[in-house]
Protein backbone atom coordinates (compact mmCIF):
# COMPACT_ATOMS: atom_id res chain seq x y z
CA UNK A 1 0.00 0.00 0.00
CA UNK A 2 2.65 2.48 0.94
CA UNK A 3 4.29 1.66 -2.65
CA UNK A 4 1.00 2.72 -4.49
CA UNK A 5 0.42 5.82 -2.40
CA UNK A 6 4.33 6.58 -3.36
CA UNK A 7 3.76 6.27 -7.14
CA UNK A 8 0.87 8.57 -7.04
CA UNK A 9 2.10 11.41 -5.37
CA UNK A 10 4.97 12.06 -8.19
CA UNK A 11 2.61 11.44 -10.94
CA UNK A 12 0.36 14.21 -10.18
CA UNK A 13 2.47 17.09 -10.45
CA UNK A 14 3.56 15.70 -13.59
CA UNK A 15 0.05 15.35 -14.85
CA UNK A 16 -1.25 18.72 -13.64
CA UNK A 17 1.70 20.74 -16.07
CA UNK A 18 0.58 18.85 -19.15
CA UNK A 19 -1.57 20.63 -21.16
CA UNK A 20 -2.21 23.54 -18.99
CA UNK A 21 -4.59 26.34 -19.68
CA UNK A 22 -4.98 29.58 -19.10
CA UNK A 23 -7.66 32.21 -20.67
CA UNK A 24 -7.27 36.16 -21.18
CA UNK A 25 -9.36 38.27 -22.20
CA UNK A 26 -9.90 41.99 -24.23
CA UNK A 27 -13.16 43.42 -23.59
CA UNK A 28 -14.11 46.26 -26.34
CA UNK A 29 -17.28 49.03 -25.96
CA UNK A 30 -18.11 50.95 -29.04
CA UNK A 31 -21.27 53.04 -29.20
CA UNK A 32 -23.80 54.10 -32.54
CA UNK A 33 -25.32 57.24 -31.64
CA UNK A 34 -28.99 57.91 -32.16
CA UNK A 35 -29.74 59.95 -35.15
CA UNK A 36 -32.95 60.48 -36.61
CA UNK A 37 -33.70 61.77 -40.15
CA UNK A 38 -36.54 63.61 -41.12
CA UNK A 39 -37.61 65.11 -43.65
CA UNK A 40 -40.79 67.33 -44.57
CA UNK A 41 -41.69 69.13 -47.95
CA UNK A 42 -44.61 71.15 -48.63
CA UNK A 43 -45.48 73.49 -51.83
CA UNK A 44 -46.84 76.36 -50.71
CA UNK A 45 -45.04 79.54 -51.92
CA UNK A 46 -43.56 81.27 -54.82
CA UNK A 47 -45.12 79.39 -58.70
CA UNK A 48 -46.37 76.37 -56.69
CA UNK A 49 -48.54 78.48 -54.23
CA UNK A 50 -51.83 76.26 -53.84
CA UNK A 51 -55.56 77.23 -55.16
CA UNK A 52 -58.37 77.85 -52.58
CA UNK A 53 -61.00 77.27 -55.04
CA UNK A 54 -60.64 74.49 -57.48
CA UNK A 55 -59.56 70.98 -57.23
CA UNK A 56 -59.09 68.29 -54.80
CA UNK A 57 -58.92 70.92 -52.04
CA UNK A 58 -62.67 71.75 -52.13
CA UNK A 59 -65.11 70.22 -49.68
CA UNK A 60 -67.16 68.08 -52.27
CA UNK A 61 -63.74 66.90 -53.91
CA UNK A 62 -63.74 63.10 -53.54
CA UNK A 63 -60.52 61.54 -51.47
CA UNK A 64 -58.51 63.04 -48.65
CA UNK A 65 -58.22 66.62 -50.75
CA UNK A 66 -55.30 68.10 -52.35
CA UNK A 67 -51.68 67.06 -51.46
CA UNK A 68 -49.52 69.54 -50.25
CA UNK A 69 -46.52 67.93 -49.07
CA UNK A 70 -44.82 64.57 -48.05
CA UNK A 71 -42.84 63.53 -45.15
CA UNK A 72 -40.29 60.76 -44.42
CA UNK A 73 -38.32 59.22 -41.11
CA UNK A 74 -35.32 57.28 -41.00
CA UNK A 75 -34.01 56.79 -37.32
CA UNK A 76 -32.30 54.45 -35.18
CA UNK A 77 -33.73 55.88 -32.07
CA UNK A 78 -33.75 52.85 -29.41
CA UNK A 79 -36.63 55.06 -28.28
CA UNK A 80 -40.25 54.62 -29.68
CA UNK A 81 -40.67 57.83 -31.84
CA UNK A 82 -43.94 59.37 -33.26
CA UNK A 83 -44.61 61.77 -35.57
CA UNK A 84 -47.38 64.59 -33.83
CA UNK A 85 -49.25 67.30 -36.04
CA UNK A 86 -48.56 70.74 -34.31
CA UNK A 87 -50.12 73.93 -35.74
CA UNK A 88 -48.96 77.20 -34.22
CA UNK A 89 -52.01 79.47 -32.76
CA UNK A 90 -52.01 81.87 -35.33
CA UNK A 91 -53.00 79.22 -37.86
CA UNK A 92 -56.08 77.68 -35.50
CA UNK A 93 -59.82 79.60 -35.70
CA UNK A 94 -61.71 79.63 -32.07
CA UNK A 95 -63.28 76.25 -33.15
CA UNK A 96 -59.15 74.80 -33.30
CA UNK A 97 -59.58 74.10 -36.85
CA UNK A 98 -56.57 75.12 -39.37
CA UNK A 99 -56.98 78.27 -41.34
CA UNK A 100 -55.35 79.83 -44.18
CA UNK A 101 -54.97 83.55 -43.13
CA UNK A 102 -55.22 87.10 -45.24
CA UNK A 103 -55.66 90.53 -44.55
CA UNK A 104 -57.73 91.90 -47.34
CA UNK A 105 -58.17 95.63 -47.66
CA UNK A 106 -57.87 95.78 -43.73
CA UNK A 107 -60.38 92.50 -42.78
CA UNK A 108 -58.83 89.61 -41.52
CA UNK A 109 -60.10 86.16 -43.82
CA UNK A 110 -59.51 82.80 -42.38
CA UNK A 111 -60.08 79.78 -44.49
CA UNK A 112 -60.56 77.05 -42.42
CA UNK A 113 -59.83 73.32 -43.92
CA UNK A 114 -58.65 70.00 -42.07
CA UNK A 115 -54.99 67.92 -42.80
CA UNK A 116 -55.20 64.50 -43.21
CA UNK A 117 -52.63 61.86 -43.78
CA UNK A 118 -54.03 59.72 -46.54
CA UNK A 119 -56.09 57.64 -44.05
CA UNK A 120 -57.93 59.83 -41.72
CA UNK A 121 -58.29 63.62 -40.91
CA UNK A 122 -55.77 64.45 -37.76
CA UNK A 123 -56.54 66.85 -35.15
CA UNK A 124 -53.93 69.29 -33.65
CA UNK A 125 -51.54 67.66 -31.00
CA UNK A 126 -52.51 64.15 -32.49
CA UNK A 127 -50.61 61.10 -33.85
CA UNK A 128 -49.89 61.88 -37.44
CA UNK A 129 -49.00 58.81 -38.68
CA UNK A 130 -47.90 55.72 -36.98
CA UNK A 131 -43.87 54.89 -37.24
CA UNK A 132 -42.77 51.00 -37.84
CA UNK A 133 -39.96 49.96 -36.19
CA UNK A 134 -38.50 46.85 -37.91
CA UNK A 135 -35.52 45.22 -36.46
CA UNK A 136 -34.73 48.02 -34.33
CA UNK A 137 -34.67 50.76 -36.15
CA UNK A 138 -36.81 53.36 -38.42
CA UNK A 139 -36.32 52.85 -41.66
CA UNK A 140 -37.17 55.29 -45.02
CA UNK A 141 -38.95 52.81 -46.22
CA UNK A 142 -41.34 51.56 -44.11
CA UNK A 143 -41.91 55.15 -42.68
CA UNK A 144 -43.11 57.93 -45.03
CA UNK A 145 -46.59 59.33 -46.46
CA UNK A 146 -48.21 62.53 -47.85
CA UNK A 147 -49.71 65.43 -45.96
CA UNK A 148 -53.30 66.30 -47.86
CA UNK A 149 -55.69 69.54 -46.75
CA UNK A 150 -59.25 69.73 -47.78
CA UNK A 151 -61.47 73.01 -46.78
CA UNK A 152 -64.52 72.09 -44.60
CA UNK A 153 -66.79 74.99 -46.59
CA UNK A 154 -67.85 76.18 -49.76
CA UNK A 155 -67.97 79.66 -48.80
CA UNK A 156 -66.70 82.14 -51.41
CA UNK A 157 -63.98 84.21 -50.33
CA UNK A 158 -62.55 87.47 -51.21
CA UNK A 159 -59.74 87.30 -53.96
CA UNK A 160 -56.27 87.48 -52.47
CA UNK A 161 -52.65 85.53 -53.80
CA UNK A 162 -51.25 85.84 -50.30
CA UNK A 163 -53.23 83.45 -48.55
CA UNK A 164 -50.95 81.97 -45.72
CA UNK A 165 -51.37 78.39 -43.67
CA UNK A 166 -48.58 76.61 -41.98
CA UNK A 167 -48.06 72.90 -40.92
CA UNK A 168 -46.11 71.43 -38.72
CA UNK A 169 -44.98 67.93 -38.05
CA UNK A 170 -42.59 67.49 -35.07
CA UNK A 171 -40.52 64.01 -34.25
CA UNK A 172 -41.02 63.29 -30.55
CA UNK A 173 -38.91 60.62 -28.55
CA UNK A 174 -41.55 58.99 -26.05
CA UNK B 1 35.40 -4.97 29.97
CA UNK B 2 37.50 -2.30 30.25
CA UNK B 3 39.92 -3.70 27.80
CA UNK B 4 37.34 -4.42 25.22
CA UNK B 5 35.77 -0.57 25.26
CA UNK B 6 39.49 1.02 25.01
CA UNK B 7 39.57 -1.30 21.82
CA UNK B 8 36.76 -0.54 20.22
CA UNK B 9 37.27 3.51 20.76
CA UNK B 10 40.81 3.12 18.90
CA UNK B 11 39.30 0.88 15.53
CA UNK B 12 36.79 3.62 15.50
CA UNK B 13 38.92 6.91 15.59
CA UNK B 14 41.26 4.82 13.20
CA UNK B 15 38.31 4.31 10.56
CA UNK B 16 37.44 8.49 10.75
CA UNK B 17 41.36 9.01 10.47
CA UNK B 18 41.42 6.83 7.11
CA UNK B 19 38.32 7.65 5.73
CA UNK B 20 39.65 11.85 5.67
CA UNK B 21 41.99 10.42 3.29
CA UNK B 22 39.96 10.11 0.34
CA UNK B 23 38.03 12.29 -1.89
CA UNK B 24 34.12 13.89 -1.02
CA UNK B 25 31.53 14.96 -3.23
CA UNK B 26 28.65 17.41 -2.38
CA UNK B 27 25.90 16.93 -5.11
CA UNK B 28 23.81 19.59 -5.22
CA UNK B 29 20.24 19.66 -7.18
CA UNK B 30 17.60 22.74 -7.85
CA UNK B 31 15.31 22.99 -10.48
CA UNK B 32 13.61 25.79 -12.73
CA UNK B 33 10.02 25.76 -12.22
CA UNK B 34 7.56 26.36 -15.38
CA UNK B 35 6.08 29.48 -16.01
CA UNK B 36 4.12 31.09 -18.74
CA UNK B 37 2.19 34.83 -18.11
CA UNK B 38 0.01 36.22 -21.17
CA UNK B 39 -2.64 38.66 -21.45
CA UNK B 40 -3.28 41.68 -23.52
CA UNK B 41 -2.08 45.30 -22.61
CA UNK B 42 -3.03 48.55 -23.74
CA UNK B 43 0.70 50.05 -24.31
CA UNK B 44 4.30 48.11 -25.35
CA UNK B 45 6.21 49.74 -22.51
CA UNK B 46 8.37 46.83 -21.24
CA UNK B 47 7.58 43.93 -22.96
CA UNK B 48 10.05 43.27 -25.22
CA UNK B 49 12.26 40.88 -23.42
CA UNK B 50 11.24 37.39 -21.70
CA UNK B 51 12.63 38.71 -18.17
CA UNK B 52 9.58 42.19 -18.85
CA UNK B 53 7.61 40.26 -19.89
CA UNK B 54 7.42 37.76 -16.84
CA UNK B 55 7.81 41.00 -14.68
CA UNK B 56 4.95 42.30 -15.45
CA UNK B 57 3.36 39.65 -13.86
CA UNK B 58 5.08 40.15 -10.62
CA UNK B 59 2.79 40.07 -7.64
CA UNK B 60 0.53 37.77 -8.92
CA UNK B 61 -0.03 33.96 -8.53
CA UNK B 62 2.48 32.10 -10.25
CA UNK B 63 0.40 29.35 -11.66
CA UNK B 64 1.68 27.38 -14.57
CA UNK B 65 -0.19 29.92 -16.63
CA UNK B 66 -1.08 33.50 -15.91
CA UNK B 67 -3.58 35.35 -17.17
CA UNK B 68 -4.67 39.24 -16.95
CA UNK B 69 -8.12 40.58 -18.85
CA UNK B 70 -8.52 44.11 -20.02
CA UNK B 71 -11.64 45.57 -19.56
CA UNK B 72 -13.32 48.91 -21.42
CA UNK B 73 -11.35 49.20 -24.49
CA UNK B 74 -12.66 51.90 -26.49
CA UNK B 75 -13.45 51.70 -30.36
CA UNK B 76 -15.06 53.68 -32.85
CA UNK B 77 -17.53 51.54 -34.64
CA UNK B 78 -17.73 54.05 -37.65
CA UNK B 79 -14.49 54.29 -38.50
CA UNK B 80 -13.42 51.55 -41.26
CA UNK B 81 -9.20 52.52 -41.05
CA UNK B 82 -7.58 49.82 -38.44
CA UNK B 83 -7.81 50.55 -34.97
CA UNK B 84 -5.26 49.58 -32.40
CA UNK B 85 -6.47 48.24 -29.32
CA UNK B 86 -3.67 47.34 -27.58
CA UNK B 87 -0.74 44.37 -27.42
CA UNK B 88 -1.24 40.63 -26.73
CA UNK B 89 2.30 38.94 -25.09
CA UNK B 90 3.13 36.16 -23.81
CA UNK B 91 6.10 34.51 -22.03
CA UNK B 92 6.83 30.55 -21.50
CA UNK B 93 9.66 28.29 -20.58
CA UNK B 94 7.33 25.06 -20.99
CA UNK B 95 10.12 22.84 -22.82
CA UNK B 96 7.69 22.29 -25.46
CA UNK B 97 5.89 25.31 -26.59
CA UNK B 98 2.66 26.61 -26.37
CA UNK B 99 -0.45 27.29 -28.57
CA UNK B 100 -2.34 30.03 -28.11
CA UNK B 101 -6.19 30.24 -29.65
CA UNK B 102 -8.27 33.40 -30.19
CA UNK B 103 -11.69 33.24 -30.58
CA UNK B 104 -13.83 36.85 -30.64
CA UNK B 105 -17.53 37.63 -31.23
CA UNK B 106 -19.26 40.64 -32.98
CA UNK B 107 -19.91 43.40 -30.81
CA UNK B 108 -23.60 43.37 -29.58
CA UNK B 109 -25.79 45.84 -28.26
CA UNK B 110 -26.13 45.68 -24.42
CA UNK B 111 -29.44 45.16 -23.05
CA UNK B 112 -30.90 44.25 -26.22
CA UNK B 113 -33.52 41.19 -25.97
CA UNK B 114 -33.06 41.10 -29.68
CA UNK B 115 -29.69 40.28 -31.31
CA UNK B 116 -27.86 43.32 -32.62
CA UNK B 117 -24.74 43.14 -33.62
CA UNK B 118 -21.88 44.79 -35.66
CA UNK B 119 -18.73 42.55 -37.08
CA UNK B 120 -15.49 43.70 -37.61
CA UNK B 121 -12.22 42.32 -39.01
CA UNK B 122 -9.26 41.54 -35.71
CA UNK B 123 -5.44 41.74 -36.95
CA UNK B 124 -2.14 40.69 -34.81
CA UNK B 125 1.17 41.77 -36.26
CA UNK B 126 4.26 40.13 -34.80
CA UNK B 127 7.39 41.97 -35.42
CA UNK B 128 7.57 42.84 -39.33
CA UNK B 129 5.05 39.67 -40.24
CA UNK B 130 3.45 36.98 -39.25
CA UNK B 131 0.21 38.66 -39.62
CA UNK B 132 -2.96 37.22 -38.52
CA UNK B 133 -6.10 38.08 -39.72
CA UNK B 134 -9.70 36.63 -38.56
CA UNK B 135 -12.55 37.94 -40.15
CA UNK B 136 -15.76 38.61 -37.97
CA UNK B 137 -18.14 39.77 -40.12
CA UNK B 138 -20.69 38.80 -37.67
CA UNK B 139 -23.98 40.16 -39.38
CA UNK B 140 -26.54 38.93 -36.91
CA UNK B 141 -24.62 36.00 -36.42
CA UNK B 142 -22.98 34.37 -33.07
CA UNK B 143 -20.84 32.38 -34.72
CA UNK B 144 -17.03 32.39 -32.89
CA UNK B 145 -14.50 33.25 -35.26
CA UNK B 146 -11.52 31.49 -34.52
CA UNK B 147 -7.47 31.69 -35.43
CA UNK B 148 -4.75 29.86 -33.80
CA UNK B 149 -1.27 30.53 -32.97
CA UNK B 150 1.78 28.28 -32.76
CA UNK B 151 4.61 29.70 -31.03
CA UNK B 152 6.91 26.94 -30.66
CA UNK B 153 10.08 28.22 -31.70
CA UNK B 154 9.45 31.77 -31.59
CA UNK B 155 12.68 33.64 -30.45
CA UNK B 156 14.64 30.57 -29.49
CA UNK B 157 14.82 28.77 -26.55
CA UNK B 158 13.13 31.93 -24.22
CA UNK B 159 9.46 32.04 -25.90
CA UNK B 160 8.01 35.32 -25.80
CA UNK B 161 6.41 37.33 -28.11
CA UNK B 162 4.19 40.63 -28.05
CA UNK B 163 1.53 41.01 -30.93
CA UNK B 164 -0.15 44.52 -32.23
CA UNK B 165 -3.86 44.26 -32.36
CA UNK B 166 -6.42 45.94 -34.33
CA UNK B 167 -9.81 45.71 -35.47
CA UNK B 168 -11.14 47.52 -38.38
CA UNK B 169 -15.17 47.69 -38.84
CA UNK B 170 -17.22 48.26 -41.96
CA UNK B 171 -19.00 51.61 -41.42
CA UNK B 172 -22.39 50.64 -40.24
CA UNK B 173 -24.87 52.13 -42.34
CA UNK B 174 -26.43 55.89 -40.44
CA UNK B 175 -29.23 54.00 -38.83
CA UNK B 176 -28.99 50.22 -40.24
CA UNK B 177 -28.37 49.47 -36.47
CA UNK B 178 -30.11 50.33 -33.29
CA UNK B 179 -28.44 52.97 -30.97
CA UNK B 180 -26.18 52.14 -28.22
CA UNK B 181 -23.53 50.65 -26.51
CA UNK B 182 -22.04 47.53 -28.22
CA UNK B 183 -19.77 45.36 -26.49
CA UNK B 184 -17.15 42.45 -27.60
CA UNK B 185 -15.09 40.12 -25.65
CA UNK B 186 -11.27 38.56 -27.81
CA UNK B 187 -10.31 35.52 -25.54
CA UNK B 188 -7.16 34.49 -25.78
CA UNK B 189 -6.64 30.92 -24.32
CA UNK B 190 -2.93 29.67 -24.19
CA UNK B 191 -2.28 25.93 -23.78
CA UNK B 192 1.00 24.66 -22.65
CA UNK B 193 2.11 21.13 -23.54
Amino acid sequence: MKKVLVFLLVLLPLISLSGAIGTSTLNLVGTIESKSLFDLTGYFSGDESLRLDEGDILVDAEGPGVEVGTWAVAANSSADLTLQLDLSATYLDVEGNPVFTGNVSGVDIKIPYVINNGESTIENGANFATLVKVNGTYSEENNNGSVFIKRIDDNTYPPFDNYTTEIQLTLITN
Amino acid sequence: MKKLLTILLVLLVAGFVFAAAGDATLKLTSSVGTETVHGFYATDDNVDSYSKIIGLFNGTEQNPITSVNRIDQEVDVSDTDYQNVGFYVFASNFSSGVTVNISTLPMELVGSATDFSIGYEIKFTYGDGNIVTAKQDGTYSKEKDEIDFDFTGVDGEARWAKYDVKVKFDAPDDTGLPAGEYESTITATITAE
